[in-house]
């Protein structure tokens, strides 16, 4: 059930009429759990229990965690809790990866393959659960005894399948709060919505009819159009991703909950650093705080430093999926970040006079998007053998169907429209990239939104890059 | 007019102005309104004079002429063998401007050859016989060219045609064509695609969508389209071959029939192509019914695959839709026109061959 689709859309208006009718708090956090189950259900209904399990042992064990006297039982809650869910994701996501790497590792023919159904949004629930136990180790936050509160925390169904990851200290606060349908919330909503929707559904859907074909088969095309193809996956990801963190933002807006920023324009970045910023906020801001920083950060003098950053971007990539193109994603973002913390190093203070010109953030602006555009292409591409043939015919000038695909062409120089008027006047933009407007100014946009809808969405909308994540 | 009155007032106004740039922007960069007029035997055919632009798959401004057809003016031209062309979408060809299209181009090669093109896109073989009667009053064709493509065996297959077979020998003697319920609801709203391009777009853009729902609730209902088994599907080839063997035959009373076959292509690195999977099958189908009615078989296949070896560009798509995928463009056209030109001159000019 993709938030575009009509199913989706008799799924909220079904939630909403039953909104207005159940009045009492406790009832509405009764419906939203229901629903994120429901919302689950329609995806895989056999993986309810996994969600459940998550959610549960999560809860016990905080509570098991708070009334332990001694710091080792403390400890050993912590553990288990880690272990339960590192457990889920290492079996569903990883067993059949180092099944198949061990083997050849090993020389040893065919272990088997264990056949195992990555369950949706596995990646993002159990990543949510182990952030509640560790802060709670930590005493960041308060104990929530409440089990359908906590349920819904893991679950809700907006951010449940492809994020944004939520923090308990930002969610659960805000079910002790009344919940509340308001007016503006729902203008708000229907706004960020509609601003997600237009990414995903006019930007990145369009531009998969181009990017499939090339990413397929990379040795058919020029090497201006897979250079096109690489500018046009930059796009589609972002878009797609972006899009889909928008959409349930402005869902969880629209029933009254604020959720976290997730992208902040990352392809105006002038460096890595500010691109990690920019990017996956929640996944960049949560790996930062559970796994660089207890690794040491950049506490333990230059080389602990940069240990920790590669190992977080690789751990990063793998996260991403069960794939040595992703752990090479991940590893060459880290060697990308100590590349540049070492410049900046070493040369931060020799060119003094030139390093705030506009040539010079200009040009690392480039610097930086050809890195992170040309990385794009071990992370979609579906294997080593299909990468390095991407590459090659990348620089190759010699055969090759050229195909500029002039959908794509418009696309991108509306993107770049989209990115100049940012950097031109940020204050159109509040919080999240959706310009704020004017109470008159909603319905005319929705208006021509719906038009734009009709003209251009694909008739089959593509599914969101991120749900295999 | 009172206050809370306005706010609605407004709110219309602006949706009328958000309409009209709508429809302005559709007809720049998108479709022209639709110029087809129902038609009981073949579906649809185009206003005579009529404008036509799509946009979807190259994108030419089309001027048809006085029977709605993508050629000039059809006048008698004693110096020249006239020629009809009969066939789908590649023989219409929307996607290229006229002077790019093959029978132009065989035109252009062969001054002698003056070719009427009446192509006309989602158009299925079973119709020729019934459009080529429609202008014979003006037409005295020298040969009949029969343009044939993927699909044309579906075509040749669908159920709103009822063959009549002679109870002894097995042969077809009568095929009619009956509306399809697609052409019946573009009669029903041509009042107002007749006058939007915006209507016109919608409709054709969500058409499949409305097709697919149909489909599903059919299937709610008990209909399911099952799998055919082997034996089905050679006995439907057979049909199907028997079915153009026919019009083939009914063809031939007016002139001397070639069938032109056009394939699609499935293209590889190193320049490689090689006939895609239903052409390949349907090229059977197409061979079988020509030998049955013992007329000429042009296969294209070798000469387009030539365009791609020789430029490493393929004949098929265009840069607005898929390169490789879909329409003949000008250069596959150029391929077509040649193919098609080598064959009149073999049979129409022995003589003159070098």
């Amino acid at each position: 059930m993709i938030f575009t689709s009509l199913t989706f859309l008799g799924f909220f208006t079904v939630l909403l009429s039953l909104f207005v009718f159940i009045r009492t708090d406790r009832g509405r956090i009764f419906l939203l759990l229901a629903a994120s189950y429901a919302f689950y259900a329609a995806w895989d209904y056999r993986f309810l229990l996994l969600l459940l399990l998550s959610g549960v042992s999560g809860w016990w064990l905080g509570l098991r965690m708070i009334r332990a006297e001694h710091p080792a039982k403390r400890r050993a809650c912590l553990i288990f809790s880690l272990i339960i869910s590192l457990g889920m994701l290492g079996y569903f996501k990883y067993a059949n990866f180092f099944l198949d790497n061990f083997a050849a590792l090993f020389g040893l023919s065919d272990l088997g393959n264990l056949k195992i159904i990555l369950p949706v949004g596995i990646s993002f629930f159990t990543f949510q659960t182990m952030s509640y136990t560790i802060d709670l180790y930590r005493n960041k936050i308060p104990v929530c005894r409440d089990l359908p509160k906590f349920l819904l925390f893991i679950s809700f169904f907006p951010q449940l399948v492809a994020g944004p990851i939520v923090r308990a200290s930002h969610f659960l606060p805000q079910l002790d709060l009344p919940i509340r349908l308001k007016r503006s919330n729902a203008i708000l909503g229907a706004q960020i919505f509609l601003g997600g929707a237009v990414q995903k559904v006019l930007i990145a859907d369009n531009l998969a009819g181009f990017i499939d074909p090339a990413f397929a088969e990379p040795a058919l095309y020029s090497s201006l159009t897979l250079w096109l193809a690489v500018a046009c996956y930059s796009i589609q990801i972002f878009c797609d991703f972006a899009g889909y963190s928008l959409m349930a933002i402005g869902i969880g807006r629209i029933l009254g909950f604020e959720f976290p920023e997730n992208f902040r324009m990352p392809y105006v970045a002038t460096s890595l650093t500010e691109f990690w910023h920019r990017w996956h906020i929640s996944l960049s801001t949560w790996l930062r705080d559970y796994l660089y920083v207890p690794l040491g950060g950049n506490r333990h003098g230059p080389f602990r430093k940069f240990r920790n950053i590669f190992l977080t971007m690789l751990l990063g990539g793998l996260w991403h999926g069960a794939s040595w193109n992703f752990i090479i994603w991940g590893g060459s973002h880290g060697l990308g970040l100590i590349i540049q913390k070492l410049w900046n190093r070493w040369f931060g203070g020799t060119f003094p006079k030139i390093s705030g010109t506009p040539f010079y953030r200009g040009l690392s602006w480039a610097l930086n998007l050809t890195f992170v555009g040309l990385l794009w292409v071990p992370f979609r591409c579906v294997d080593f053998e299909t990468t390095g043939t991407f590459f090659r015919q990348l620089v190759q000038t010699t055969d090759g169907i050229h195909w500029m695909h002039t959908p794509s062409l418009v696309i991108l120089g509306g993107v770049l429209v989209w990115h100049g008027l940012y950097l031109y006047k940020r204050s159109l933009y509040h919080r999240f990239p959706v310009p704020q407007l004017s109470n008159y100014m909603p319905a005319a946009v929705m208006l021509g939104a719906l038009i734009l809808f009709l003209l251009f969405a694909p008739i089959n909308s593509s599914p969101f890059i991120y749900f295999q994540f | 007019m009172s206050n809370n009155k306005k706010p609605a007032l407004r709110l219309f106004f602006v949706g009328m102005i958000v309409l009209a740039a709508t429809e302005l922007f559709v007809r720049v960069f998108l479709t022209s309104p639709s110029q087809q007029i129902f038609d009981p035997e073949t579906g649809f055919r185009y206003v005579p004079h009529a404008t036509i632009f799509r946009s979807k798959e190259g994108g030419a401004t089309i001027h048809l002429n006085g029977l709605g057809l993508n050629d000039d003016e059809i006048t008698h031209k004693p110096e020249k063998f006239q020629i009809v062309a009969l066939g789908d979408s590649i023989t219409e060809a929307f996607q290229v401007p006229a002077d790019v299209n093959y029978t132009s181009v065989a035109e252009r090669l062969n001054r002698k050859l003056d070719i009427i093109n009446m192509g006309r896109s989602a158009a299925g073989p079973l119709s020729y016989p019934i459009v080529l009667d429609r202008i014979r009053k003006i037409v005295q064709p020298t040969y009949i060219v029969v343009q044939l493509s993927p699909y044309d065996v579906e075509d040749l297959l669908r159920p709103n045609a009822r063959v009549t077979q002679d109870t002894k020998t097995g042969k077809i003697v009568q095929v009619k064509l009956q509306s399809t319920q697609k052409n019946l609801l573009k009669q029903a709203v041509r009042p107002i695609i007749r006058h939007s391009a915006l209507a016109t777009y919608l409709m054709r853009r969500w058409s499949p969508l409305v097709k697919e729902v149909i489909e599903n609730f059919d299937a709610l209902g008990g209909i399911k389209a099952h799998a055919k088994a082997p034996a089905e599907k050679v006995k439907e080839k057979h049909q199907a071959a028997m079915r153009l063997a026919y019009v083939l035959e009914v063809l031939k009373r007016t002139a001397p029939v070639v069938v032109l076959n056009v394939p699609s292509l499935d293209y590889f690195q190193g320049r490689r192509a090689q006939i895609s999977k239903l052409s390949h099958d349907e090229r059977k189908v197409f061979r079988e019914a020509a030998r049955m009615a013992n007329v000429p078989f042009i296969d294209t296949s070798s000469t387009l695959k030539k365009v791609y070896l020789e430029t490493g560009q393929p004949p098929h798509g265009f840069a607005n839709h898929r390169i490789g995928v879909g329409h003949l463009n000008p250069a596959g056209h150029q391929a077509v026109g040649k193919s098609l030109v080598s064959f009149f001159d073999n049979t129409l000019f022995p003589n003159t061959q070098p």
